[in-house]
């Protein structure tokens, strides 16, 4: 029953970091309709940034703010140079560049800071917590990453119901057309969209860096987790998202617990290939009535 | 009444797909009219509307409005420039909630107060959209999303309106209600409003002039009144 | 219908009777929406039937209940007195069912002659294992495949053109190509959706022909706008609106028929009714063609 509680509490922080990912994916897909294969790059680049920036300045909540404020910037960036030319393409364009974008974010990040591991300080203690005796197998730190994931999911669903860009935003995801009749500016809002993913992806990069160690590659299976994370999810549902995230999070942590932690990768795999051979929509699809 | 016609289409081909559907279009809409653009299908009324609001591009011609030359702008600019256009099918964001269809088309014009009120004479001026103001949009008869459309049009307090066919799947009874708006909304507001419809008759109802097209061109332009009264109208129309 | 001679061992040479595509009260429900009510019509073999009417009259629906894309919620289709009514596409085609579709339709990265092959496949003879393993079978059918295919793009006049690609050939010239792909199985019945749409008024007159000439092997039963076009070629014609068939009969009877300039121009003075309106709240649109009340 211990290790139960240890293993459902330590889930649950991974799995927020994998519902970031998630949401990143949702909130591209829902946008521009294109899957966004460089996001766990784009997250380890921001990484990099911040692991520069404490470097100098010794301060981690400097490089925690750099992070983000590149990621948004990134994101917007990538949209208007890179993916522009390909919205209104077959997608498989869209797939070619960002896979591209991949190779070349984790090459770039190899030439300027080098392929060795590199360790990444957490934000607050990571010594395990207590509940009186009981040792709960979980630290602040892993307190600190979900209060954050959620706190941005809470934020985005705030900004999306109720103010007027976040209207924009879903108009132009929901019906470009009648939002451009209504003098909405669509490109922006695409851009918009990008910027946001790259905010909470780079969130995602620094809450789960202490743990992976940084190093070109190291976003990589934590994208492939947070892509599997949407894919339960339904990849149309923000709410999805962060609920695949938790039960994918939740169902590795078992499986490493009790299995053994070199089978969390078969496993993560087989759960992409099971649902996406059983309910490729996801368990939050909707159909052509969605709720807002 | 200025002298400059509210929206001038001057000898617009246009086309998409190889098709060209607009083969030297030219008509003029006074301000505070309403002129029917008539036809059979195929005839080019859709093109012409998508035209002029910018989703399709003349490959001759120019569109003006109050002398404004339009005529290759993106249609998120021709908006602002205060056209509106409701399309065909009527546009309605189903995803979204009759208030926020509401709101969105009012973003780009007002600030934070403007849409209060704008919101508020929406409402009074259509008190079924007010008691439907939280629903899902999804959820409306296709004549409430008529007047959801064109209420989400007026919105932005266009000087002109671009209908395309909103009689298209209404009953009888909820067409003849719908073009007493229209007519409405330009005797109270002087609206200028061009109305694409296939209904010919209805529209000629309460339109001022009425414009044919067959084939991409123009084939009849006269008073509303008279072109009701003309033996000729089915021959224009039909081609027999 | 059974003449009595289906026990001989060749089967009977196709009569006048066998051909005759029957729609018997065909209904269509989608949701709240009657797209087709309760309509019968008769196409004859060797003829061109026209099917006209404005806008959401239901002409598509009526063409996907031909070919069994779509499913009467009630009535029949029947051909040569065989019931079609409920068979999926791919048997309607083996029993003689073609369709054109409105656009084009061609597949890009094959040739003219190819999309016309594509069309003939479910008359090959040899399976799917034949062709797997590259018997010889299977080579003797792709080259008899070959020349039906060549022989029907001929018939239609671009047999020059089978070896280009559809982005190579002018919107006239895709379209005879997708006609020819219709064509390949040798079809007893001809769906065309819109065959005129997209050419020019010079280009007309030899559609006309082509149809007319078409229909010396099959009943041909065209969807269009054209009025011109269809006055000229079809030996009868039916009229939808709203679903309902409103006129049915040769093209002049149709022509002097008033139901149906109404149905195109709209009946007198429904403008005139001036309704509750928007300032009195419980005069609510009602909407729906069927007058249903209430929410959709």
């Amino acid at each position: 029953m211990r290790e139960f509680i240890q293993f459902t509490l330590g889930g649950i922080s991974f799995g927020m970091v994998y519902a970031a990912i998630a949401l990143s994916l949702v909130l591209i897909w829902r946008g521009t309709r294109i899957l966004n294969y460089s996001q766990g790059a784009m997250a380890m680049f921001t990484t990099y940034i911040a692991f520069t920036v404490i470097g100098h300045t010794g301060n981690y909540w400097a490089g925690f703010a750099a992070a983000l404020a590149v990621g948004l910037l990134l994101g917007a960036v990538i949209e208007r140079t890179v993916i522009r030319p390909v919205e209104n393409k077959p997608p498989l364009n869209a797939v070619v560049v960002t896979i591209g974008l991949l190779v070349f974010l984790e090459g770039l990040a190899g030439i300027i800071y080098g392929g060795q591991y590199r360790s990444f300080p957490a934000a607050f203690s990571i010594t395990g917590l207590h509940a009186g005796s009981l040792a709960l197998g979980i630290s602040l730190n892993d307190v600190f990453v979900a209060a954050a994931v959620l706190a941005a999911a809470l934020g985005l669903a705030v900004l999306f119901r109720y103010t007027s860009a976040g209207l924009r935003l879903r108009a132009a995801a929901f019906n470009t057309y009648a939002a451009r009749l209504l003098g909405v500016r669509v490109g922006r809002m695409f851009t918009l969209g990008w910027a946001l993913a790259g905010l909470i992806g780079a969130l995602a990069g620094v809450l789960v860096s202490p743990d992976t160690f940084l190093y070109p590659a190291s976003m990589d299976s934590i994208f492939v987790l947070g892509f599997t994370a949407a894919v339960i999810g339904g990849l149309d549902s923000p709410v999805g998202a962060v609920v695949g995230g938790l039960i994918l999070g939740v169902a590795l942590n078992y499986v490493g617990g009790y299995l053994g932690s070199n089978l969390v990768p078969i496993f993560g795999l087989a759960a992409l290939i099971v649902i996406l051979m059983l309910r490729p929509s996801g368990l939050f699809a909707t159909s052509t009535g969605r709720q807002v | 009444m200025a002298d400059q016609p509210a929206l001038a289409v001057e000898d617009v081909v246009a086309g998409y797909g190889g098709v060209l559907a607009l083969q030297g279009v030219s008509l003029s809409v006074p301000a505070g009219t309403i002129t029917a653009v008539l036809g059979a299908n195929g005839a080019g009324k859709t093109t012409l509307l998508t035209t002029i609001s910018g989703f399709v591009r003349p490959r001759q011609g120019r569109i003006t409005l109050d002398g404004t030359d339009l005529t290759r702008r993106r249609p998120e600019e021709i908006v602002r420039a205060g056209l509106a256009h409701v399309p065909e099918g009527q546009g309605v964001i189903t995803e979204l909630t009759v208030e926020e269809n509401l709101r969105l088309g009012a973003l780009w014009r007002h600030g934070p107060a403007g849409r209060t009120e704008a919101l508020a004479d929406a409402y009074r001026r259509f008190p079924l959209l007010a008691a439907a103001r939280g629903r899902s949009a999804g959820t409306l008869s296709g004549g409430e999303r008529q007047i959801l459309v064109i209420a989400r049009a007026l919105m932005a307090r266009p000087r002109v309106l671009l209908l395309d066919e909103p009689s298209l799947g209404l009953a009888p009874k909820i067409v003849a209600q719908v073009m007493g708006l229209i007519r409405r909304l330009r005797d109270e507001t002087g609206l200028t409003v061009l109305l694409v419809e296939q209904n010919a008759r209805s529209a000629l109802g309460i339109a001022d002039r009425g414009v044919v097209l067959n084939l991409g061109r123009v084939v009849a332009a006269e008073d509303a009144a008279a072109l009701a009264a003309d033996v000729g109208l089915r021959q224009h129309y039909l081609g027999f | 219908m059974n003449d009595g001679s289906s026990a001989a061992v060749a089967p009977p040479p196709p009569g006048q009777h066998l051909d005759v595509l029957e729609v018997r009260d065909v209904t269509v429900r989608f949701g709240g929406l009657t797209a087709l009510d309760a309509v019968s019509l008769t196409a004859m073999p060797r003829q061109v039937t026209g099917i006209i009417g404005p806008n959401g009259a239901g002409k598509t629906t009526l063409l996907n209940v031909l070919c069994g894309f779509v499913r009467p919620g009630s009535g029949d289709v029947s051909l040569g007195g065989k019931t079609l009514t409920g068979l999926p596409p791919h048997r309607l085609a083996s029993l003689g069912i073609a369709r054109t579709l409105q656009g084009v339709g061609l597949f890009r990265g094959l040739t003219a002659l190819e999309n016309v092959m594509t069309g003939a496949t479910s008359q090959a003879r040899a399976g799917f294992w034949p062709a797997l393993l590259g018997l010889a079978r299977s080579d003797r059918d792709e080259r008899a495949l070959r020349q039906r295919s060549l022989a029907a793009l001929d018939r239609v006049g671009v047999a020059g053109q089978a070896g280009r690609l559809p982005d190579q050939l002018a919107y006239g010239l895709r379209k005879r190509v997708a006609l020819a792909r219709a064509l390949v199985t040798e079809p007893r019945v001809l769906l065309l959706d819109e065959p005129a749409s997209g050419l020019s008024e010079a280009e007309l007159p030899e559609l006309g022909e082509l149809i007319t000439d078409l229909a010396e092997d099959a009943s041909v039963v065209v969807v269009e706008h054209r009025m011109d076009l269809m006055m000229s070629v079809c030996q009868a014609i039916a009229v939808l609106d709203f679903g309902r068939l409103i006129a049915h009969g040769t093209p002049a009877a149709v022509q002097a028929n008033p139901a149906v300039t109404d149905a195109y121009l709209g009946t007198e003075d429904p403008g005139e009714q001036e309704g509750p309106g928007e300032r009195e709240a419980p005069g609510e649109p009602e909407g729906g063609r069927d007058g249903e009340p209430g929410d959709g």
